[in-house]
């Protein structure tokens, strides 16, 4: 049934196409002119001919200075003629109306000799209105580069080639989104990917069917293997410096214009909490901020459950000592535990919520607010007990040490099923929802590779730069899960030549 | 021999396939469950303090069932059914493999039970066993329609999760009597042979090599693998029972029902006291490669015999282990229940070796036949 | 679809899931001590401390209620003290555990076996006989106590003391020497005195019954006995004045030699010790001296172990282990037997003393 209609819809979807096609220039033309910006004049005097564009769209620096002075001084009896005298790089003469649509629609300007005449002369004017480079904000290092990608692809792939001058860097654009026809670029070393990757991406990519690809992320959701999952299948990063490491290592990066994100693919759920300041300063610094950052992630997750299983079902658990801690600050709230950290939990998404949404000043106002009065306020008049509000202070504090902010989401929210696990069957529950989530991401893969590597399938050569980071001098490979052509990063032997004493 | 090859139909894509050293995981998961918790105390029953020996004896054993196992796979063609249809024809053949199907889904059970049997006793004296079942099920459904890979994925998890657990060893041994650990060896062959085929029933679970053995990548690779994986079990079974040993006198352990628990019971760490609440916690990590790979196994068996889809012979064996898991309870039933199992798995390792003959007399008369 | 009916059904699971009876810390009275005494009539009369936590308790100290009732069984003294109780009881946090000699004397079988029953106690409870009676101890605070509660205080009372001059004892230990073949175990003595409570000796178990007790002074050479252990003091006479043996490291070693049917034991002990005071002693400290004291304790512990094994021979106990020691090292071991010749054992201690510091002034 549902196939049957869903043949009828593409049916339908061919025949617009084809009707589009059929659109001539002028019918072009006229929808273009219900706007206001669109600007079309016939040249008087001796070249008669009529320039179109969009006035918002287009430089009119360019117009003025190259076009209109050439055009009004000599005189031209074909489009070819004038293409060889406008001093503009890379136009095109076509009769080709999709391309003449894309075009206009982007700023170019459109020069036509006769009203009625088919071949037109599109002369690039693209005028874009773009941010300047900035330090990233959300994937911040104290030390190293401080670029951060913006929103056009164009300064996006500058700055990745410019860290990576190579020839074999490649680079394939598709244009994707029915309605926003976003560029979007497949970027990958040649000679260290492994085609198959760029085959999946590319793959995939094209069977987009979507109207509308205003960010990366839309990508990121629609390419994932398991769009029900809440861990993000694709590396989202801001940082150039980044994307390039990625790249070297055989990854496949996937830019959208518009976006100032980065996807690489495949990755690990390992390596959505490694930062790239983990490679700027040495390596058992890294590791020691690898294992706090992994040690706060499980706090993160488990502190909360943990406690509603303790409190509720195993108080045999405590402690003597913290017992009386435990009990006294507990002894006035009317609430179970579970409801006591729901609502704790619910309170402390909700300032984070508040404070995503509010402008910068005033968001950091409200964390004050948020965190002192009404957490005073709330031991204060006997709601939650002191413990664990600072139980719940820590976990969302831990929770912010992720790196990449959508594993941050991620953890954000997979505390809950714990919570209720922990009030069903106390440390049973919250041992069976672990489990869970540790067979989805088993389950799990990043465009067809296990996204649970290191640890499953075990390869102990990847473990090297993931929980732990070892010197790049014992990284003589390539990670394994790329799969890469070229796996030897170094010479192994001259990297770790030693030397004797006095040599 | 290339005759018998070519019968080989399975094929399994090189995706699904696990490479050798995972065996080890495999092996190694599946003969630790439930058993562990409390084989002490039928040891001592038997061979009292010089049970230790009983466990090497049955290593030793296991160690050449394994052998054995391989033998019959290397040239069998892939699986048991395979094996079976081979020497006993298409239906003698097709019953054993059955039996074996029910063989695997009775082991299933027995550790679905006795951990609730555990929780019971232990954590939730009330607990609301077909609410328990229900959730635990569906979660094996989510791990076991994943396939073997995850499946293996899983036994790996829970090797690594077990291994924190055996630390905790110290804690008994540290306020043990070490002067119980003395050989000598005041029992008779026949006490410590009985006291071996009790260690044996908990050993069992390496028999599942001859259902996914044509999922191992370059299977002649993965012997070692297994071998150490028994090794490595026999060595943790041992270690356990010297640690109850330490801790507990002989006669106390007669009594103690569940030994490994009881041990947790002193561990204690200036936030946490009783850990045995988490040791059972976490002991779901331990048993959920059991009850995978059980059902796994069992469901593989039918879908190779009758060519049906797997997932529908996944979903009609968890009923049918459903409703008995969540209506049994009470120790004599569970206690009926583990040794029919236990008989059960011993007359499967006992029945290997005959396999073995009747298969190697089947391939020279098939032999002869040709030539 | 599939999603969604996993969805409603986890929900609907999830709320069935309020029928495990579940209460929260605060809400449950965790008995801390419980103690027993003989009552009228053959019943047992149970006493119970259960700390009472204030709200928002800042540095506020923690009362105790106390509950008393009188049964048949424990698990009855259970219930009867649930009667009289708002809050549900839970014994998981049983720290302290009491019996009156009375009872003790007469037997306590069915109460260890219930202790060892049951999966809520903890291993690491602590033991301990009253001479009086155990409600006085449990509901009287002792007025010199540093601890806020009763329970606190015993229970750090045993605590320390176990790592000086009495042995380790817990349930545990309790009950593996109660259930072990060839080994008896043994319980501190505590009494009540007129603002304190005072650990005070120990006392025998022959089965369930206390058999036998030694004061307080005797247990430091008991515990050489035992086991190795690095605290503790003993005093010791020596020519007119005392002498306190400050020990730094004890190490206690059995050894079996004979047959089966008539076995030795050779107890060796290794004692190294301080000597910080000495009273009434007029004397320099020289090596010479040190030798004189080691050979004067060496025959002070020798005759009390002596006393000691002498004793436990005529009452027929074996708190040493010598019995279990035999089991494991000897085949062929049989009990009865052991227990008709265990009157005649051959025990030889050999002890060593020897004098390391004599504090930081000479």
């Amino acid at each position: 049934m549902w196939k049957w209609k869903r043949k009828e819809k593409s049916s339908t979807e061919q025949t617009q196409q084809k009707s589009k096609q059929k659109k001539s220039l002028t019918e072009f033309i006229q929808s273009l002119q219900n706007s206001e910006d669109f600007v079309c004049y016939s040249l008087g005097g001796e070249n008669e001919c009529t320039i179109s564009y969009i006035k918002t769209m287009s430089d009119s620096k360019i117009l003025n200075r190259s076009v209109l002075p050439i055009l009004n001084d000599g005189i031209f009896q074909s489009i070819e003629e004038i293409k060889q005298n406008i001093p503009v790089e890379n136009m095109t003469v076509t009769e080709d109306i999709d391309l003449i649509q894309e075009k206009v629609m982007f700023g170019y300007i459109m020069i036509q000799l006769s009203n009625s005449a088919k071949e037109v002369l599109l002369i690039p004017a693209v005028s874009l209105e773009a941010r300047q480079v900035s330090i990233p904000e959300v994937e911040f290092s104290v030390v190293g580069p401080k670029e951060a990608f913006v929103e056009t692809l164009n300064t996006n792939i500058n700055l990745i080639r410019k860290r990576l001058p190579l020839p074999q860097l490649t680079i394939k654009e598709l244009t994707i989104g029915k309605v926003t026809k976003t560029r979007v670029a497949v970027i990958f070393v040649d000679g260290v990917v492994d085609p198959k990757n760029v085959e999946t991406v590319t793959q995939r990519l094209e069977d987009i069917e979507f109207d509308q690809l205003i960010d990366s992320s839309f990508i990121s959701q629609i390419l994932a293997d398991n769009s029900n999952s809440p861990f993000p299948q694709f590396l989202d990063t801001e940082r150039p410096d980044r994307v390039v490491s990625n790249l070297i290592e055989g990854k496949v990066a996937i830019m959208a214009d518009g976006a100032p994100h980065a996807l690489t693919c495949p990755t690990t759920v390992v390596e959505l909490f490694g930062a790239s300041d983990d490679y700027f300063v040495p390596w058992h610094l890294a590791t020691v901020f690898r294992l706090i950052r992994l040690f706060a992630v499980i706090f993160s997750v488990l502190s909360t459950p943990l406690y509603v299983a303790v409190l509720t079902y195993h108080h045999e658990m405590i402690p003597g000592e913290l017992m009386a801690t435990i009990v006294s600050s507990r002894a006035d709230i009317p609430f179970p535990p579970i409801l006591e950290v729901i609502v704790l939990e619910l309170t402390i998404e909700l300032l984070r919520e508040a404070g995503a949404r509010l402008p910068t000043k005033i968001g950091q106002t409200i964390g004050i607010v948020g965190g002192i009065v009404i957490g005073t306020a709330a031991v204060d008049a006997g709601l939650t007990s002191n413990v664990l509000l600072i139980i719940v202070a820590l976990s969302a504090l831990a929770s912010f040490t992720t790196p990449i902010y959508q594993i941050g989401n991620t953890i954000r929210l997979i505390r809950f099923p714990f919570i209720i696990g922990a009030q069903m069957w106390g440390l049973i529950g919250v041992s069976m929802c672990m489990v869970f989530f540790i067979g989805h991401l088993v389950k799990l893969q990043s465009i067809g590779r296990p996204f649970f590597e290191p640890i499953y399938p075990l390869r102990v050569h990847d473990l090297k730069d993931s929980f732990v980071r070892l010197p790049f001098s014992k990284q003589t490979e390539r990670p394994t899960l790329m799969r890469t052509k070229d796996s030897q990063r170094m010479d192994a032997s001259r990297a770790n030549a030693k030397r004797d004493i006095d040599e | 021999m290339n005759k018998l090859n070519n019968t080989n139909s399975l094929d399994i894509p090189e995706n699904y396939l696990v490479t050798p050293m995972y065996v080890f995981f495999l092996i190694h998961s599946m003969q630790i469950g439930v058993g562990i918790l409390g084989f002490e105390k039928y040891l001592v029953e038997k061979a009292g303090y010089d049970a230790w020996i009983s466990i090497l004896i049955a290593g030793v054993f296991l160690h050449l069932i394994l052998w054995m196992i391989y033998r019959l796979l290397q040239n069998g063609g892939g699986d048991i059914v395979q094996i079976h249809k081979n020497v006993f024809g298409k239906y003698i053949g097709g019953f054993l493999s059955l039996v074996f199907s029910l063989y695997f889904l009775l082991l299933t059970f027995t550790v679905i039970i006795t951990f609730i049997e555990v929780i019971k006793v232990w954590v939730f004296p009330s607990l609301q066993v077909w609410i328990f079942v229900f959730v635990l099920l569906s979660l094996v459904y989510y791990l076991v329609s994943g396939g073997f890979r995850v499946i293996t994925g899983v036994c790996l998890i829970s090797v690594f999760i077990g291994l924190p657990l055996l630390l905790l060893k110290y804690f008994p041994v540290q306020a043990g009597h070490s002067l119980n650990v003395y050989p000598v060896i005041s029992h008779s062959v026949t006490d410590i042979l009985a006291a071996t085929k009790q260690s044996i029933l908990s050993f069992i679970g390496l028999e599942f090599l001859l259902i996914y053995y044509p999922f191992i990548k370059n299977p002649a690779k993965s012997k070692k693998w297994a071998h150490f994986a028994v090794f490595y079990t026999t060595m943790i079974y041992l270690i356990s029972l010297i640690v109850t040993f330490v801790y507990f006198s002989e006669e106390q352990l007669k009594q103690v029902l569940w030994g490994t628990i009881s041990a947790w019971k002193i561990v204690e760490f200036p936030f946490i006291e009783r850990f045995e609440y988490v040791g059972i916690a976490m002991w779901l990590y331990v048993i959920l490669p059991n009850i995978c790979l059980g059902l796994w196994g069992a469901t593989r068996i039918p879908k190779r015999l009758f060519n049906i889809k797997q997932k529908y012979v996944l979903i009609a064996f968890i009923l049918v282990l459903f409703f008995p898991a969540a209506i049994l309870e009470g120790r004599p039933v569970i206690d009926a229940v583990n040794n029919l199992s236990g008989q059960a798995g011993f007359y499967v390792l006992l029945y290997i070796p005959v396999l073995l003959v009747l298969k190697t007399i089947s391939d020279k008369v098939r032999k002869k036949r040709e030539g | 679809m599939k999603a969604k009916i996993f969805l409603v059904s986890l929900i609907a699971v999830s709320l069935l899931s309020g029928c495990i009876d579940h209460s929260s810390v605060e809400e449950n009275a965790i008995i801390q001590m419980a103690g027993y005494d003989k009552g009228e009539n053959k019943r047992i009369r149970g006493t119970v401390s259960i700390p009472q936590y204030e709200g928002s308790g800042e540095g506020s100290p923690a009362t105790e209620v106390y509950l008393t009732a009188s049964a048949d069984g424990v698990k009855e003294v259970e219930e009867e003290i649930q009667k009289q109780s708002s809050k549900p009881i839970s014994i998981g946090k049983l720290s302290v555990t009491l019996y009156s000699m009375e009872l003790a004397e007469e037997g306590i079988s069915d109460i260890i076996d219930i202790l060892s029953r049951d999966p809520r106690i903890s291993r690491n409870m602590f033991l301990g006989i009253v001479d009086g009676d155990t409600k006085d101890v449990i509901e009287s605070k002792p007025s010199s106590s540093q601890e806020s509660t009763s329970s606190r205080h015993l229970k750090g009372l045993i605590d320390t003391n176990t790592q000086y001059n009495f042995p380790k004892t817990n349930l545990h230990r309790f009950l593996y020497s109660y259930y072990a073949e060839g080994m008896d175990p043994f319980l501190p003595i505590i009494i009540p005195k007129d603002s304190t409570v005072e650990l005070d000796g120990l006392a025998f178990f022959k089965g369930g019954a206390v058999v036998g007790t030694i004061p307080e002074s005797k247990s430091f050479p008991f515990r050489m006995l035992k086991e190795n252990f690095k605290r503790g003091m003993q005093k010791i006479n020596f020519e007119g004045g005392t002498i306190m043996l400050d020990n730094i490291g004890s190490s206690v070693n059995y050894e079996m030699k004979g047959t089966v049917d008539d076995p030795e034991f050779d107890i060796k002990i290794d004692l190294k010790a301080e000597v910080n005071e000495m009273v009434g002693i007029n004397r320099e400290a020289t090596p010479a001296l040190a030798k004189e004291i080691e050979k004067a304790s060496v025959d002070f512990f020798e005759k009390n172990a002596d006393e000691l094994i002498q004793m436990f021979k005529e009452k027929e106990i074996d708190p040493l282990g010598l019995g279990n020691f035999a089991k494991t090292r000897k085949r062929n071991f049989d009990l009865t037997k052991w227990k008709d010749n265990y009157s005649d054992l051959k025990v030889n201690v050999k002890i060593n003393v020897e004098i390391t510091e004599y504090g930081i002034f000479s």
